[in-house]
């Protein structure tokens, strides 16, 4: 029951706020991609620099490679002197009209580097020929350009240019010295701070570096050179990415950036948004957790309360057993002419019988409320028990001169609960005795009728001549300690609670509890259900079944 | 910076007792290069082939004003990646400071810091303003990886706006970890090496601590014709700066291109310790500069076809050219070879060069020490234990035979490095051994 | 009659008291134990015959008790005693196989009808022995396992005592019972009431079985000695 509650005050509280959330997310997202996209666009733009300069580099570079393409001589010693001064140069080669190589080939001049460099090109030479089908490595119409290899995990590549004799003549470029000068001419990251007054002389090309990092990255996505001042996440995607143009295609440059200033704006839209959403969501939890609390403490303290009842009744329950118990052995040993002390006994007994009741009711009230009552049916004699309820009282009528009627017309064996009957009947007794005595009369009445069912209602009537129940009074009569405000009560002891309890036992056993209607003093009339079938409990039957006493 | 000062005066001492030793007026070397063109037995038997080394040196002669000297380009580049911090570091900006004290005004410097991004602390500049530059380099603090590639690229760059024939071009590159961003094999670096050299420009490389990669920085460096030095401990970078900027400040030849061209019947076989490109009978190498007094050699094992006895036969010619910094002009110098054959052994040790042969020894023992670094490396350490110990008594037998104390004190070495492959001990050893070999195969003298 | 043990079981020793004084003024042997754990001791070395156990009780609640007794011996007599009145104790002592529950305050008129009642079902039969066959007394017919008397319609319950002082009065008509005497035959030997103790408990009877108990016609009193039933009133 609590459970449930609590889910559904939660399941009140959250869908509307995971509405809100979903809603401030999709804002926000929408932002961030229309503000990434932005970003992304500066991010392109600034790249686009670092790629002119690479291009430009490029374009150098290929025109000195295409220079070199044409050396003075073709002989052999030209085309090995050349390499030993030039530092983008590892070895010529020339193919000639029939797309043979014919420099270098293996005779017995030949060096070891041009060994070897037949060794690393070996399959270009045999299994393609590589400056007829390149177009797309090739520009003006194929008659030049750059074809790339890899050998032993290192990246090699030649430029070649076809000569007007239809040779092509070419290099295998110094990939390390490409490379180095590559990254030259990249930008580089300033030094730090005061140093800048010193740099001011000087004429720097270097690009102001602000919270981006630019990285040139090989084939593998392996770091080749970076710079810039930022420090991306390892796991970080570039804003802006470009491929190098050949021979290093499979190369890219990689723009990564924070969120300065442009983002700012974006970034603080965000927090609001959030900051708004989970305000919201933090008053709600706040709400919840108070109700929640709240219903705690409420059911806690009805809880305790309940508990506090049944500790209290439950402890005085020891003392009073001992004064009863003592009280009647004193009574016992008396002698019976001792009037005076059989007297004083008879009230402590009495008393406490009385004190027995009011725990009982306590206690009873206590369970009711925990709605654990059960139904306990044995086999008995409804007149008995209201014989047997009264008799406690006997002493205390005949003292306050009360009259007793009794008309019991139910002799019949049939089961009900003891107990019940028992203490709504003292109730109803005590009642009198507290609040009637003054008209000195009391009338017990039983009747049984069979209901459909196989069933039978028993009804008792019990009946005074005191001041009876006003019209408003009986509204609210069988409520919980409610105590008639009629000046009669006054000074009498009672909880409020016996009413109300007989009210809910004789609902508990199938029937009720209610007020009749009278010229004088009061009138309860109270029904149970008696049952006929034999119950769970009714295991215990008399002694007299088992070995009924001799019929004289 | 202030705990150090009591070491640069005492160092800039030891310099310029150093520069005055360098400095000594020699009258018999002018201002031209001396050829020396020497065979290991001049007199060969005349039976079937027989092997010979033929020793091309050639002496930077000596400077005899420091203000003559030819302007230096150089660009030094300092990793300052997270590892460099504290101690390295300070040492660092120390040691620059004081070697670019001793530059003039006419002398070009540039800073370049890397970690993983590359900053140009000092772009290149005449060094008229000293202060600034200091002061540049006194901001620099460490952190991030190595771009070590991208470094010594942008060092290039500085030294390219400068870079002229008759200047000393050069970076120095000083780093104390691996290479992790961009290129970072000794292949690659190598390569880089062999463009910049091709340029004029030698790449110096000082691998400071255990944690560099010394094939990188040795291959860097030798393609470049630079130097190259391990310095274990950082206090000992001032004293590494000082002998490198001594380089730097006597080179009196840039350019120096050999031609070996041998006649019918010669054939060489390989070039020890030197780059070098055989073409048939002719044989080319370069090299970027030559320092005053300093030798530079190459050997070349040649095989010699037999010849009628007692006569003195040509095999070859050597041809030397070199941009003359201290003159401004390009000088040739060529000189033939000559053998004589007989029939007599005996008459064949009488002749034998013993200095050759030794130079050749300790370069075949250099490249024997290789092999057993590779093995080490593949992790066969009882098989670079053994190649120790052989060319151990390989130096021991060539240096009893030659009476040579060099042999017998490398011999020394193979054996200490054999003692030294546990893991523990190995990073330091192998270190040493790649500075050891490097200086011999480059002649470099410290 | 065969006196019979009763274990009374009660934490709380006025109670525990309350109960014996009652239980040993029926006639009955009380062996005592203040929690659960002394009663389980307890049934194991005085093999008591019926048992009186609180539930709330330290160390082991009443219902465990019951629980290992009934494991024992299904069919000792075990009457609860607590102040949990609640349906569900009563249910749970029920179905745990006690055989009445004496809910706490209660009178000792309650005690005393329900001992009896779970005597006359549970044990007559068995305690008694052969000879405590119905036996007459003036007009009055004894039934001791029943623990009643009928005399035409009247039919008076009596406690296991009184059935012992009847037995004994009966048994020896015209003799003056001297009080040692009736104490030995109706008391236990351990247990030596004072005399007032059995003037009550013959006053007690007297009520019960003479017509006018002050002048009592079937036990009279000896002055100074005892007591004697004169068999041809």
């Amino acid at each position: 029951m609590k459970k449930k509650l609590t889910i559904l005050l939660f399941s009140i509280l959250l869908l509307p706020l995971i509405a809100i959330g979903i809603l401030g997310y999709n804002i926000s997202t929408d932002d961030a991609k229309l503000l990434s996209e932005a970003y992304r666009d500066v991010a392109e733009r600034d790249l686009e620099q670092t790629e002119s300069v690479v291009r430009e580099f490029m374009k150098s570079t290929v025109s000195r490679y295409r220079t070199l393409c044409h050396p003075e001589s073709l002989d052999a010693n030209t085309l090995r002197d050349i390499p030993t001064r030039e530092p983008s140069i590892v070895q010529y080669f020339v193919v000639n009209e029939e797309g043979q190589l014919q420099y270098p080939v293996l005779d017995e001049t030949t060096g070891t580097e041009e060994a070897a460099f037949l060794e690393r090109t070996a399959h270009l030479w045999k299994h393609r020929h590589p400056f007829r089908n390149t177009q797309e490595t090739a520009d003006e119409g194929g008659n030049r350009g750059f074809v790339t290899w890899y050998h032993n995990r290192g990246l090699h590549f030649i430029y070649w240019a076809r000569h007007k004799d239809d040779r092509v003549v070419g290099f295998e470029v110094e990939t390390a010295a490409f490379i180095s000068a590559l990254i030259a001419e990249l930008p580089e990251n300033t030094p730090i701070n005061n140093l800048q007054r010193y740099h001011k002389k000087q004429t720097v090309n270097e690009q102001k570096n602000s919270h981006r990092l630019v990285k040139l990255v090989d084939e593998q996505d392996r770091d080749v050179y970076l710079f810039g001042d930022y420090t991306p996440d390892s796991k970080a995607s570039p804003l802006a990415s470009a491929h190098l143009p050949s021979p290093l295609s499979a190369w890219q440059l990689q723009y990564f950036a924070s969120m300065p200033n442009t983002q700012g704006m974006w970034q603080r839209r965000t927090i609001y948004i959030f900051l708004t959403i989970g305000t919201l969501i933090l008053a709600a939890l706040i709400l919840f957790a108070y109700f929640m609390l709240e219903y705690n403490r409420e059911s806690r303290l009805a809880r305790q309360q309940t508990s506090f009842v049944n500790q209290v009744s439950h402890e005085l329950k020891t003392p009073l057993t001992n004064i009863r118990m003592y009280a009647e052995l004193l009574q016992d040993h008396l002698d019976e002419d001792d009037s005076t002390e059989q007297r004083y006994i008879a009230n402590i007994v009495n008393e406490s019988g009385r004190l027995t009741r009011l725990i009982q009711n306590v206690l009873s009230f206590a369970r009711s409320e925990r709605k654990k009552l059960t139904l306990r049916l044995e086999e008995g004699i409804v007149d008995e028990q209201i014989r047997a309820s009264m008799e406690p009282f006997q002493a205390s009528f005949d003292r306050m001169h009360i009259q007793v009627e009794t008309d019991l017309q139910t002799p019949q064996t049939i089961f009900f609960d003891h107990d019940i009957l028992g203490q709504i009947l003292t109730n109803l007794f005590s009642n009198v005795e507290k609040y009637a005595h003054q008209g000195k009369w009391m009338r017990v009445q039983s009747t049984m009728t069979e209901v459909p069912g196989g069933r039978h209602q028993v009804t008792i009537r019990v009946s005074d001549k005191g001041p009876g129940i006003s019209n408003k009074d009986s509204r609210n009569l069988f409520l919980p300690f409610t105590r008639l405000q009629n000046g009669i009560t006054e000074g009498v002891s009672g909880t409020g609670i016996g009413l109300t309890i007989s009210k809910e036992l004789a609902a508990v056993h199938g029937g009720g509890l209610t007020l009749c209607r009278t010229t004088a003093g009061a009138c309860f009339q109270l029904t149970i259900l008696a049952k006929r079938k034999e119950q769970r409990f009714a295991r215990n039957p008399s002694a007299e079944n088992t070995q009924p006493p001799p019929n004289p | 910076m202030k705990k150090c000062s009591p070491i640069i005066p005492g160092i800039a001492v030891f310099a310029m007792l150093l520069s005055v030793l360098i400095i000594q007026p020699n009258p018999a070397s002018a201002t031209k290069a001396q050829l020396s063109v020497e065979m290991s037995t001049p007199v060969v038997l005349n039976r079937s082939p027989q092997t010979a080394f033929l020793k091309v040196g050639v002496t930077g002669f000596a400077l005899v004003q420091e203000a003559v000297r030819p302007p230096v380009n150089v660009a030094i580049v300092i990793d300052r990646s997270g590892s460099m911090s504290g101690e390295k570091m300070a040492r660092a900006q120390d040691a620059a400071i004081m070697a670019i004290d001793r530059l003039g005004p006419d002398d070009i410097v540039s800073v370049v810091a890397y970690s993983h991004v590359v900053e140009v602390i000092v772009p290149a500049t005449k060094v008229d303003d000293k202060e600034h530059i200091y002061q540049a380099i006194r901001n620099l603090y460490a952190s991030g990886t190595t771009a070590l590639f991208a470094g010594v690229s942008k060092g290039a760059r500085q030294v390219r706006k400068f870079l002229a024939d008759n200047r000393a071009n050069r970076i120095i590159l000083v780093s104390d970890g691996l290479a992790n961003v961009g290129p970072s094999s000794p292949t690659e670096l190598g390569s880089l090496g062999h463009s910049l050299a091709k340029e004029g420009i030698s790449v110096t490389t000082i691998g400071l601590g255990d944690g560099y990669n010394e094939d990188l920085m040795a291959a860097l460096a030798g393609n470049s014709d630079g130097n190259h030095a391990f310095v274990e401990n950082a206090a000992d970078l001032a004293t590494t700066f000082n002998y490198e900027f001594g380089d730097l400040l006597s080179i009196v030849a840039r350019n120096v291109r050999f031609k070996v061209q041998f006649n019918k019947g010669i054939t060489p076989i390989r070039v020890l310790g030197r780059n070098a490109r055989i073409h048939g009978r002719t044989v080319t190498s370069t090299l970027t500069q030559l320092y005053a007094n300093q030798e530079k050699f190459m050997l070349i094992e040649v095989q010699i076809a037999p010849g009628a006895s007692g006569e003195q036969t040509q095999i070859g010619s050597v041809d030397i050219t070199y941009s003359n910094t201290v003159a401004n002009s390009t000088d040739v110098l060529s000189k033939n070879v000559y053998v004589s054959f007989t029939d007599n052994w005996n008459i064949v040790e009488e002749h034998r060069n013993d200095d050759v042969m030794v130079a050749s020894v300790e370069l075949i023992a250099a490249e024997a020490q290789k092999t057993a670094i590779t093995l080490r490396d593949k992790g066969q350490t009882r098989e670079a234990e053994r190649a120790l110990e052989q060319n151990a008594v390989y130096l021991d037998s060539a240096g009893k035979k030659y009476n040579s104390a060099r042999l017998k004190k490398q011999a020394q070495g193979n054996r200490t490095a054999k003692k030294n492959l546990a893991p523990s001990k190995w990073k330091r050893q192998r270190k040493a051994m790649v500075d050891d070999n490097y200086a011999l195969e480059t002649q470099q003298n410290w | 009659m065969k006196p019979i043990k009763v274990l009374v079981a009660e934490d709380d020793p006025l109670i525990r008291e309350g109960l014996i004084d009652i239980l040993q003024a029926e006639g009955y042997i009380t062996v005592e134990a203040a929690d659960g754990n002394e009663a389980l001791a307890k049934y194991k070395t005085e093999s008591p015959e019926f048992i009186c156990l609180d539930i709330m009780m330290p160390e082991q609640s009443g219902f465990d008790v019951c629980r290992t007794i009934r494991q024992h011996d299904p069919a000792i007599p075990i009457i609860f005693v607590s102040a949990k009145s609640e349906e569900i104790d009563k249910v749970v002592g029920l179905e745990l196989g006690a055989d009445d529950f004496i809910v706490k305050p209660f009178g000792v008129k309650e005690v005393v009808a329900r001992i009896r009642a779970v005597t006359r079902r549970c044990l007559a039969a068995h305690v008694l022995e052969e000879k405590e066959t119905p036996f007459n007394i003036e007009h009055w017919t004894v039934f001791p396992a029943q623990l009643r008397a009928r005399k035409k319609e009247t039919q008076i319950e009596l406690s296991v005592r009184e059935i012992r002082l009847l037995r004994l009065f009966a048994d020896n008509p015209d003799t003056v019972l001297s009080r040692d005497a009736i104490f030995t035959a109706c008391w236990n030997e351990s247990f030596f009431p004072s005399s007032r103790t059995l003037d009550q408990h013959i006053v007690k009877l007297r009520k019960k079985i003479e017509t006018d108990p002050k002048q009592p016609m079937i036990i009279q009193t000896v002055h100074g000695t005892g007591y004697r039933y004169s068999g041809d009133v």
